[in-house]
């Protein structure tokens, strides 16, 4: 388990693009000092002896289907949207 | 009216006793009194009452809603600025199920942005102030339910959600009920998510009876939820009362810790007379698994919310920028950057990080795996023992003063008496019991999945002999 738990700059520049937030170098170091003091103390779990099948949820659940089919909607889609053109959402350039 | 209970108040709205318009308008009076003093609430409706109806299960009754749960042209923002201008165009199923039975919706309520605290601290949009102690927290996440509901000299139920202590903590806090049903009980539609697998839909009241007849509304199948329960919906007030005697109640003994404050171990074990007198049979259990739910919780909570906080994007609704110029992951960045609080970066980047390549399995499967062992001790002790007794929370409500001062792990650590019924998903009850030093302590019942009947035959024994 050696290096779980502790978070460097360059881990801390990699989790940050991959979460999609834009922090100055002084938060970076603040997170990246609380997160290692937050995992440090979670590494108690690792003494636990677990065989068991994960629980994704609490109760069993089982996979529900329902037909693929259209239905009427009675509310408008974009109506939350501040950036749309000819009833489609607009988003900033991909390429 | 004022001082009405809920029970009699739908009785005389029924027998048409009550001109419900003119009474809503008063509530909404003293409801702006109470948020000038108070802050229980983001935002306060401004047409509650456009057609009140003398028929369903809560005719007239004046009900609140946690910010995180979509109200149909009503602002909802789950305490973000990210969701600063959100209108959503349906309501969430327990919402549109309390509407159908008369319910009318007076306000929003003030939570921790998306969940992510246990004092309601964590606002975007101003921090509820305790009733007892205008100084101290009423607790967290569901902090401005508490605060309404104990605020309120009206009739008046507050919906609310827990994901790992959300209603307990504030019912303890505030000296109000707070039910935390059965994971799947209550359908999660139209909730905005903080961890899918262990949110729960559920009430804070002045008293049992109120926590047991909002459930009988809000409960049941919903199709739109596949995480769902099949079981129908009942009427949880006929458990209201039940004779307690011969019920096996076990004291977990890791409940009742050194780190738990001692008059509120002291009061439990007074209430624990209590039932016993009652006929209840008391003793001692041990669950060892619970030094391992804290962490394992998170681990899972944050896993979940880092996931599901990646849908704010500033595209299609909430917070949306100025798109000129800026290539998408630029643009992504800055409103998620702009539009989230402290704490919510705090949990994305540990979630982002516990679900890592390489770190996965051993953080967000292990814990899963925890997860596992907690729920098997819990359905042990269940299979000699009616329900749990334990302490709500380890502390009084502290001030906010020195909220501030705590580190994140201080915090979390909190949760610790909630977190276990909370990842099992099993039901729980927080009544109050007596204060100290003039400030509310909170005991929570807990009980096996959908006994929901348990906890309100026990909490409303404890009502009945005061």
């Amino acid at each position: 388990m050696k290096d779980y738990g502790k978070i460097d700059r360059k881990l801390m520049d990699h989790i940050c693009l991959i979460a999609r937030l834009d922090l100055s170098d002084a938060e970076k170091d603040r997170y990246a000092k609380e997160l290692s003091a937050v995992l440090d103390a979670f590494r108690v779990i690792e003494k636990v002896d677990t065989n068991e099948e994960p629980s994704f949820h609490p109760i069993p659940i089982t996979d529900r289907v329902r037909d693929d089919s259209v239905k009427p909607t009675d509310w408008n889609p974009l109506g939350n949207a501040k950036a749309k053109e000819n009833g489609y959402f607009k988003g900033p350039k991909i390429m | 009216m004022n001082q009405t209970t809920v029970r009699e108040y739908i009785e005389a709205v029924r027998a048409g006793d009550v001109n419900v318009a003119e009474f809503i308008a008063e509530v909404m009076e003293k409801s702006r009194k109470i948020q000038e003093r108070y802050s229980p609430f983001i935002t306060l409706s401004e047409k509650p009452a456009a057609k009140p109806t003398k028929r369903g299960m809560i005719p007239g009754l004046p009900i609140s809603v946690k910010d995180c749960l979509c109200t149909n042209g009503m602002r909802t923002t789950a305490g973000s600025k990210i969701l600063g201008d959100y209108m959503p165009p349906f309501d969430a199923t327990c919402v549109k199920k309390a509407k159908a039975e008369g319910g009318i919706i007076i306000g929003k309520t003030a939570m921790d942005e998306f969940g992510f605290g246990t004092f309601t601290t964590n606002c975007a949009y101003g921090v509820p102030k305790n009733p007892h102690d205008p100084e101290r927290s009423c607790g967290g996440s569901s902090g401005g339910a508490g605060c309404i509901t104990a605020a309120a000299d009206f009739p008046h139920v507050a919906i609310a959600e827990s994901t790992g202590g959300s209603i307990t903590a504030p019912a303890a806090f505030t000296g109000t009920v707070g039910l935390t049903p059965t994971y799947g009980r209550v359908s999660r539609y139209g909730l905005i998510d903080y961890a899918n697998s262990l949110d729960k839909i559920g009430v804070i009241s002045k008293s049992v009876y109120d926590s047991a007849l909002m459930l009988s509304v809000m409960s049941g199948h919903d199709p739109l939820d596949s995480t769902s329960s099949d079981k129908a919906s009942e009427d949880f007030t006929k458990f209201e009362g039940k004779d307690v005697k011969g019920m096996r109640l076990g004291i977990p003994k890791e409940y009742m810790s050194e780190g738990v404050d001692a008059r509120i171990r002291r009061a439990l074990m007074a209430q624990a007379d209590r039932l016993a007198a009652l006929g209840a049979k008391i003793s001692e259990v041990s669950l060892p698994m619970t030094e391992y739910a804290l962490p394992s919780y998170y681990l899972i909570a944050i896993s979940e919310a880092s996931t599901n906080l990646a849908r704010y994007c500033g595209l299609r609704y909430g917070m949306q920028g100025e798109m000129a110029g800026m290539d998408s992951d630029r643009y992504f960045s800055k409103v998620r950057t702009d539009g989230f609080g402290d704490e919510a970066k705090r949990r994305i980047l540990l979630g982002t990080y516990a679900r890592m390549a390489g770190f996965r399995d051993a953080y967000y499967l292990k814990a899963l795996r925890v997860r596992t062992k907690i729920i098997n001790e819990f359905k042990a002790a269940f299979k000699s023992l009616d329900a749990l007794i334990a302490p709500s929370m380890p502390v009084l409500p502290p001030r906010l003063s020195d909220i501030k001062e705590l580190t994140p792990i201080e915090t979390y650590n909190m949760d610790i008496l909630t977190i276990g019924p909370n990842m099992a998903g099993i039901p729980t009850l927080s009544v109050p019991m007596g204060k100290a030093e003039g400030l509310p302590m909170g005991m929570q019942i807990i009980a096996d999945h959908f006994d929901e009947g348990k906890l309100i035959a026990i909490g409303s024994s404890l009502e009945v002999i005061g």
